[in-house]
């Protein structure tokens, strides 16, 4: 009997590991290679079984297996960045930076939020991209909460464009700050 | 016909083989409970400073703002400290303080191996809550110790090397199929890993690798400035990482090239540590690694097999 259970337990567990990176993949290698962000073939199957799916989810969060295995794939995206410029009540910047830390790993941190913009939709008022532009509005609101006498704040999203290929590394081409977006808020 | 109809047999054999034969100490249990929780204690005095504003309610991120992206099931350290507000008329951050202090004394109760799974759960439920509520800050590291501690509180991690032994007079039990599970799991992380990165033509040609480690105030290397003098070092690097991780359920399973598959492995991830600068993510991954395939077999008496001792008489029997 405890030997069925560990073997059913371990069959869940590998059941679970193998389709929570079945549909991030699948989900990922069609955004690379078909510039669509969609959900794929794997998740619109296992979402027909509501129960099915929501067994699933409470099950791959709890036991961390929610997570997909192909870090850094299929290729190594650009890193996106904040750079936030709080200003005074005349206009002039008292803070120019990203979200600082105390420590490295705190800092990779608040870089990996960056990361959640590089899939973003292209159109304006998904829901999607509305939850994004609260999330810099939080993150502005914050950087006026940690600078006192802060009246306006604008922030730019930029991603950091480095050479793609031996040629340009081997002419060292210089790497530089792409902006990609700019938001604007006042007290 | 005869053949075909044996295979179910074999199978099954195979499997009760594979999974149920004495074959383990618990070694690399009791390793993965202690490691787990010192790896756990560092990255709270790591994060000690910033993890406030990542996780409170007018923190980076609002929490009202994650709290509505998130499914209903899962329980944040918001949900939590709004709980303790309205029940207990205590504040967020005293909430928080709260949190603090069961997690970090948990974690020293489960490397003691006291009231280990009961430990190992408290801290299993505040680390999860704390991912959710910090979960645009958080990275594959994080998951990786939710399974860890969910396989803290499964396995019997704590029947040796443990203030629990004595306390409830506990007997080693067969540690086998638990270790088989993370050997299966860890096979399955690095076979995926490689598989995805084989689909993309920069793990290939080097940028991956190069992209990997120039980060701006990140990495090792903020521009790529000389670099292309060694792209033949890149591309070995990428094609090497890829043969590695596909390679890696195969060649660890070779007596001959299993040793040479954990060395290779441990340089990679020190690499992620030094060029990466993610020495937390590296030190969780070695430890699973070492869990998984660092302790040998044992023999029937009890001891580890060397190189130079022959397989004992039972276990060639079995197979």
């Amino acid at each position: 009997m405890k030997k069925a259970i560990i073997l059913l337990f371990a069959a869940v567990q590998f059941a679970t590991i193998l389709y929570t990176n079945i549909m991030t993949e699948e989900q990922s290698i069609t955004y690379v290679f078909k510039h669509k962000k969609e959900q794929g073939y794997a998740y619109k199957l296992l979402e027909k079984f509501p129960n099915l799916f929501l067994a699933y989810g409470i099950y791959s969060h709890y036991t961390g297996t929610e997570t997909s295995y192909g870090f850094y794939a299929p290729n190594v995206s650009n890193q996106v960045i904040f750079l936030f410029t709080a200003k005074d009540k005349n206009g002039v910047p008292i803070y120019t930076d990203q979200i600082r830390a105390h420590n490295k790993d705190a800092y990779i941190r608040s870089l990996s939020l960056g990361n959640t913009y590089l899939l973003r939709p292209k159109k304006e008022d998904t829901l999607q991209n509305k939850f994004l532009n609260a999330m810099v509005k939080s993150m502005s609101l914050w950087v006026i909460d940690t600078h006192p006498g802060t009246k306006s704040i604008e922030a730019d999203m930029m991603v950091y464009d480095i050479a793609t290929n031996f040629k340009d590394i081997k002419r060292n081409k210089k790497a530089n700050y792409l902006k990609l977006e700019h938001y604007e808020y006042r007290l | 016909m005869n053949t075909v109809s044996k295979i179910p047999g074999k199978v099954i054999r195979g499997i009760n083989s594979y999974f149920f034969d004495d074959s383990y100490s618990a070694h690399p249990l009791v390793a993965l409970r202690i490691c787990t929780g010192f790896i756990l204690l560092l990255q709270f005095i790591c994060l000690r400073h910033d993890i406030m504003p990542m996780i409170e309610s007018n923190g980076i991120l609002r929490q009202e703002l994650i709290d509505a992206q998130m499914p209903w099931y899962f329980l944040s350290s918001y949900k939590i400290t709004q709980f303790l507000s309205t029940q207990f008329g205590i504040s967020e951050l005293q909430g928080l303080y709260l949190l603090a202090v069961i997690y970090v004394t948990t974690i020293l109760t489960m490397i003691a191996g006291i009231l280990t799974r009961i430990s190992a759960f408290l801290l299993w439920i505040i680390h999860s809550a704390i991912l959710v509520s910090g979960y645009y800050f958080a990275y594959g590291m994080d998951y990786f110790l939710t399974i860890f501690l969910f396989y803290i509180i499964v396995f019997p991690t704590h029947r040796e090397y443990s203030v629990d032994q004595y306390l409830f007079r506990l007997k080693p039990v067969n540690y086998t199929p638990y270790v088989r599970i993370l050997q299966v799991h860890l096979c399955m992380v690095y076979f995926i890993g490689g598989l995805a990165k084989s689909f993309g033509v920069n793990w290939w040609n080097g940028i991956s690798i190069v992209k990997a480690i120039v980060r701006p105030d990140e990495t090792f290397f903020s521009d790529t400035t000389g670099l292309g003098n060694y792209q033949w070092l890149f591309v070995a690097a990428g094609i090497g990482t890829i043969i590695l991780e596909i390679g890696y359920p195969v060649f660890i399973h070779l007596q001959k090239t299993r040793k040479i598959w954990l060395a290779l492995t441990y340089l990679m991830h020190l690499s992620i540590a030094v060029f990466i600068d993610l020495p937390l993510f590296a030190a969780t991954m070695v430890l699973f690694n070492i869990a998984a395939f660092y302790f040998p077999v044992k023999t029937t008496s009890g001891k580890a097999i060397s190189k130079q001792e022959p397989l004992p008489q039972l276990q060639i029997a079995h197979s």
